[in-house]
């Protein structure tokens, strides 16, 4: 089966669906702009007032926040729903008719989760990626930009690599997901600012444990040049889309072996 | 009166049944706080302090700003939007009207109850936590009165905007907007996370005009001594005045809002 051609018609059947209600599809898509734009605005205010946190001007941390931003926005628009709704799903028995379909449900999942709040996101990302770059001094070249492009993919994996794992935790704990989202979300948030602001135990954690550092800070440290306050070696920078790829892979056996779990314990 | 005593005692007792999410709730606010509190200590420095509208600003200063901001933040965030939603989408909202009692009063008692159970359970431990790994600068015992009055009536702005967007609930479906609109904006122009003095003079000026300064910066400063005691009972008197308005608009709203119930039945 062409699974690539099928997500493009499940995709055009939701949207066509959910735009039924044209004011409710758009007001979903603006309000997250503008929680955003918040976001930005507080930015710009401590900025206005203090103009470098830790060596880092206003356009960097834009720069920086930014790259969470699109990876979250990008990775979410076909990842929260389904990981979301999982746990409810193994809790009611719902899982099984995902199971009984002949395509596998990792993919069924995905397909029928499309959210499209998540827009909203990568446009504003889109945006402001104009905006903090031409602000920037940053030398272009072909490997810069084709870096930047494996950075972006690299920060999505990773960003559903840790969604995935954390909805599979519903298959051996049924009652995880308040912890676990708690744990994403408090993780993450350490990500708005770079991560040298931090003590070095924090930084440990969100290099080698859970790497979500790789999503914003180890790339803007490339793009920007900031190799000189870093904790560990510079050829963390590079390491982006490595950590993408084995990550995902990870999540992916752990999904798999969750899935067979569930099967076997007639759950 | 015992009535919604009752119904505080209720919201108060169910609540007892969602122990972990309280633990993983107060867990993310330490996080939010220490966040927060690393920020602050990167742009001024262990021992800095900065120049601001309110005079010189020092880490200390900032520390006590960011705990007194997080203790106001467990205290008056409620679900009042949600409840109401939930009563208004499933059509409760009929038989809560029918009962002899007043509808307002009752959401708020629920609030009051869930308030407290978070006092004990959410704002003692992360205080403890806090003031213990990061100090704080005690207020004087003469601010401390105007304080508590002052979080009393930021507590019935924001439950006024919440029971407000509430009410949007009987035209618009899709209330978390408003929820989301009014976290956003809290964020921002109630000083949560950034004090006013260190705002550009025209977003500070913005502010001035929308209620939601009242209910954080106007309670901090208090507590902090930075305000004289003419100028808080001013500022006490203002959030009463917002709270007048806000009541003036949503009684407003609500006599549209049943107009539509009665006519459509929910």
């Amino acid at each position: 089966m062409n699974y690539a051609k099928m997500y493009g018609r499940y995709i055009v059947l939701t949207l066509k669906s959910r735009m039924e209600y044209r004011f409710s599809f758009l007001m979903d898509i603006l309000i997250h702009i503008f929680i955003y734009v918040i976001n930005y605005m507080s930015l710009w205010i401590i900025f206005e007032k203090f103009k470098s946190i830790s060596g880092w001007g206003f356009y960097e941390v834009m720069f920086l926040y930014n790259l969470n931003l699109l990876s979250y926005g990008f990775c979410c628009m076909f990842f929260y729903s389904p990981m979301q709704g999982l746990e409810r799903m193994v809790q009611r028995g719902d899982f099984d008719s995902i199971l009984v379909r002949p395509i596998k449900p990792f993919w069924h999942l995905i397909f029928r989760g499309f959210n499209h709040v998540f827009l909203g996101h990568i446009i504003l990302a889109a945006i402001i990626f104009y905006v903090s770059i031409s602000h920037l001094q940053v030398s272009w070249n072909l490997f810069k930009a084709l870096m930047f492009l494996l950075v972006i993919i690299g920060g999505v994996l990773i960003q559903t690599a840790i969604l995935v794992l954390s909805g599979s935790l519903s298959f051996w704990f049924v009652r995880s997901r308040a912890a676990v989202n708690t744990t994403i979300y408090g993780l993450r948030a350490f990500l708005d600012y770079p991560i040298t602001i931090y003590p070095g135990w924090i930084q440990v954690i969100l290099t080698f444990i859970v790497p979500y550092a790789f999503v914003n800070f180890y790339p803007s440290e490339l793009f920007l040049q900031k190799s000189g306050a870093m904790l560990f070696h510079p050829t963390l920078q590079y390491g982006t889309p490595v950590v993408g790829i084995l990550l995902f892979a990870l999540s992916m056996k752990v999904w798999d072996i969750g899935v067979q779990r569930y099967q076997s314990t007639g759950s | 009166m015992k009535l919604y005593l009752g119904f505080a005692k209720n919201s108060f007792q169910s609540n007892i049944a969602y122990k972990m999410n309280t633990i993983l709730y107060t867990a993310m606010r330490l996080i939010t706080t220490f966040i927060q509190i690393s920020i602050w200590y990167a742009l001024l420095g262990a021992n800095g302090q900065t120049t601001s509208t309110a005079g010189t600003v020092t880490m200390k200063d900032m520390v006590t700003y960011t705990i007194v901001s997080a203790f106001i933040s467990i205290i008056v965030q409620s679900d009042a939007i949600y409840i109401m939603e939930n009563k208004i989408d499933h059509g409760e909202i009929g038989m809560d009207l029918i009962k002899p009692m007043n509808f307002k009063a009752y959401l708020f008692s629920m609030i009051s109850g869930d308030m407290v159970y978070r006092i004990i359970f959410e704002v003692i431990p992360v205080l403890a936590v806090c003031i213990a790994v990061f100090g704080i600068t005690p207020p004087s015992v003469q601010s401390l009165p105007f304080f508590f009055l002052s979080l009393f009536g930021g507590l019935l702005i924001y439950f006024e905007l919440s029971y407000i967007f509430g009410i949007t609930g009987f035209w618009y479906i899709q209330v978390w907007h408003f929820d989301r609109f009014l976290t956003s904006m809290t964020k921002l122009f109630a000083g949560m996370l950034i004090p006013f003095w260190f705002f550009p003079p025209i977003l500070n000026t913005i502010s001035l005009f929308l209620p939601f300064r009242s209910i954080f910066y106007t309670p901090i400063c208090i507590f902090m001594g930075k305000a004289t005691q003419g100028e808080s009972v001013w500022l006490i008197l203002q959030q009463f005045l917002w709270f007048a308005a806000l009541c003036v608009l949503e009684k407003l709203l609500w006599k549209k809002g049943i107009c539509k119930l009665v006519i459509q039945g929910g």
